[in-house]
């Protein structure tokens, strides 16, 4: 049986970073990928319908693709894996706009640290009902 | 049986009933006897003559009756005075009044008779000269003379308006001897005249004194009446009775097409028979803009059309304060507007790299292998410059916002374009850009915050040559054409252009990027747009993706 995926799709490199470290550090034993190109991944999750990561940390401030279109798509596809909201935003109408998605399973607020991951990960093997 | 009387008895009697004939008292009889002598001759006479006579007093006493309920119908006093022309000028005396004097002033004619003076001294004292001045004209030209004046009521003490006619009678000698007077209660003749009169001079002083323009136009559309409001000059309202605006706007010096629309308006309201309302607006002779809400009521009378009343309220001042609040509700909603994207560029642009920065410490506190923590603070670098770009950026934006220290001049826009294109001279040089400048006219004069210009061509042109075709040579053509009292700027280039579909709302937005490919950091055309509109300006943009893109700019 292959490892669960996680997709983190973020534009910062930095972020991206901070990211990797601490996502490998709580789930040494997932399949992470990497994306920092909005577009990208916007057209690898058209490709996947179906056949998608079923968790995905998603940056929501990204230039040309946003991550609302990214969670636009996932409404679309009827997406049933969970979505965790990464921004750096304290803006909080985006916060509530991200709460109308069924797949968003949390929202933070960066920087990520340890404890967010954890959070994570005890949604994550929590039995979904 | 018959007793004789005695000659000197019979005598005697005659004699009685003669007294009591010439006192007006014509029963009585004489007795006839049957001595055939002339006595008894005269004694028959004596009492055909009282038959006669009572007949005519019954006969005269019926006509006096008649003439007396005459006098006491009509409702009028009849009175007559006699004068004395022969020893005093003054001498009055009334010897006859009729009955309605008590109905109408109180006094019964008994009163008059008694105290000749009493119905004088009753007269109003504002009024007694008149009334002695009008009395002694009688007299004094014999002719008959009318004479209007109050007399105060016996009993409830009103003022009784009347109006008397005194007809003189002559004698021989053509002298005033008797006046016959008719005197009628005209009180409430008088007090509606007086109320008319109130009331004409209330209208008067409403429509003169009422801001408002008010004019009364005759069928043939020409005036009948003009308030003070309407046309101000006294010369001028007077002349323009009986003339029509085509004069009016004629004497005037005004455009024919404010008399047009009014006579437009007026036929209309007299077609249809209803009112019509509408905004008049048009440019005085001292050459400012005023608006007159005008109202035409066309008056019918038996279904036929006889004159329009006309209103006009000066709204001028209003119509000025309703543009200058939308002008401010539009600057208002733009402030918040802009409000809301700085709330958002500090939320995010500038939150961002603060939360990279206090990521990556978090990790280097909790330690990193050797080469990540090298990374870590290379990064720790970068998003400090980050930090201090945004804010830089801020700033700039807050400058192009405040025009305050930037004087408006006049300058042309070749000289402008020279100077960016000297700024882009490398990039031009690169790509092999060619840049086209078109004038409409001789003049590309333009009167306008010169640095702000500058730095719109400068991005609009750094943009065209930045997203060029990668297949074709970059075309730039600026063209610059006057539309209405606007100047207009076209900036077209046949780049890569952009999916304003897809992008549309967001090309101006601050931040915004649309091709990751090229650097940029998404300012460009947002400072644009700020500085455009802080010149009371816009600027629109059209593309096809492939072909090219065009910016109008509108000043």
């Amino acid at each position: 049986m292959s490892m669960t995926q996680i997709l983190a799709i973020d534009d910062s490199t930095i972020d991206n970073l901070i990211n990797e470290i601490l996502l490998k550090k709580t789930f040494p034993e997932y399949d992470l990928q990497f994306m920092s190109d909005a577009s990208e991944a916007l057209d690898y999750i058209r490709g996947h319908r179906n056949n998608l990561p079923p968790i995905m940390v998603l940056d929501l401030n990204m230039p040309i693709v946003s991550g609302w279109e990214i969670l636009e798509e996932l409404k679309q596809q009827n997406h049933r894996g969970r979505v965790f909201l990464l921004t750096s935003s304290i803006f909080k109408e985006d916060q509530a706009r991200a709460k109308k998605y069924s797949f968003v399973a949390d929202y933070f607020i960066k920087p990520l640290n340890l404890q967010m991951t954890e959070e994570m990960r005890a949604k994550i093997e929590k039995p979904s009902n | 049986m018959l007793k004789e009387n005695s000659y000197d008895q019979r005598l005697e009697s005659t004699v009685s009933t003669l007294i009591q004939y010439a006192r007006g008292n014509f029963e009585p009889r004489v007795h006839l006897c049957n001595t055939d002598d002339n006595l008894n001759v005269i004694m028959a006479g004596l009492n055909m003559l009282g038959d006669e006579l009572q007949t005519y007093k019954t006969e005269l006493d019926t006509k006096n009756q008649f003439l007396e309920t005459i006098l006491n119908t009509i409702d009028q006093i009849v009175y007559v005075i006699n004068t004395d022309p022969q020893h005093s000028e003054k001498y009055m005396r009334f010897t006859f009044v009729s009955a309605p004097l008590e109905r109408i002033l109180g006094y019964t004619p008994d009163d008059i008779l008694a105290d000749h003076h009493a119905l004088c001294q009753s007269v109003y004292f504002e009024d007694k000269q008149l009334v002695l001045d009008a009395f002694y004209s009688v007299i004094t030209t014999g002719q008959t003379t009318p004479c209007t004046y109050r007399v105060v009521h016996k009993h409830s003490k009103e003022l009784i308006w009347v109006e008397d006619r005194m007809v003189p009678q002559k004698n021989k000698n053509g002298q005033v001897v008797q006046i016959i007077g008719s005197a009628k209660d005209v009180t409430e003749r008088i007090k509606a005249e007086k109320q008319v009169i109130e009331q004409k001079k209330f209208t008067d002083k409403i429509l003169n004194h009422l801001p408002i323009d008010v004019a009364v136009l005759d069928r043939e559309h020409r005036y009948t009446f003009l308030n003070p409001a309407a046309v101000e000059d006294p010369e001028m309202r007077a002349w323009l009775i009986g003339r029509d605006d085509f004069d009016y706007c004629q004497k005037r010096q005004l455009a024919t097409e404010i008399a047009q629309k009014r006579r437009e308006k007026l036929e209309e309201a007299q077609n249809n028979g209803n009112d019509i309302e509408w905004l008049d607006s048009y440019v005085t002779r001292q050459g400012d803009i005023r608006h007159k809400l005008r109202r035409f009521l066309p008056i019918i009378e038996e279904g036929e059309y006889k004159y329009s009343i006309g209103y006009g309220v000066d709204i001028t001042e209003l119509k000025n304060a309703s543009v200058e609040r939308e002008r401010l509700m539009k600057e208002l909603n733009n402030k918040v507007n802009e409000l809301m994207q700085f709330n958002y560029i500090v939320s995010h642009n500038l939150r961002s790299p603060v939360a990279s920065i206090l990521g990556l410490t978090g990790l280097l506190e909790n330690g990193l292998p050797p080469e990540e923590q090298q990374k870590a603070i290379r990064y720790l670098a970068n998003a400090s410059t980050a930090i201090d770009s945004t804010i830089k950026d801020l700033n700039l934006i807050l400058a192009s916002r405040t025009p305050l220290n930037e004087k408006v001049e006049c300058f042309r826009l070749s000289t402008v374009l020279g100077e960016v294109s000297n700024h882009l001279a490398q990039q031009i040089l690169d790509s092999g850009a060619v840049i086209q400048l078109k004038v409409d006219g001789q003049n590309d004069e333009l009167c306008s915050i010169r640095s702000y210009i500058q730095s719109v061509m400068h991005n609009l042109l750094s943009n065209a040559i930045k997203y060029k075709s990668p297949t074709r040579v970059p075309h730039i053509t600026i063209e610059m054409q006057k539309e209405n009292e606007l100047t207009c700027i076209r900036v077209a280039d046949n780049g890569i252009g952009i999916d304003l579909e897809k992008f549309g709302k967001q090309i101006f937005g601050l931040y915004k990027r649309f091709d990751l490919k090229t650097e940029g950091k998404g300012l460009g055309l947002y400072m644009s747009k700020m500085q455009l509109e802080s010149l009371g300006g816009s600027i629109a943009v059209e593309s096809t993706p492939g072909e090219g893109t065009l910016f109008t700019i509108r000043l």
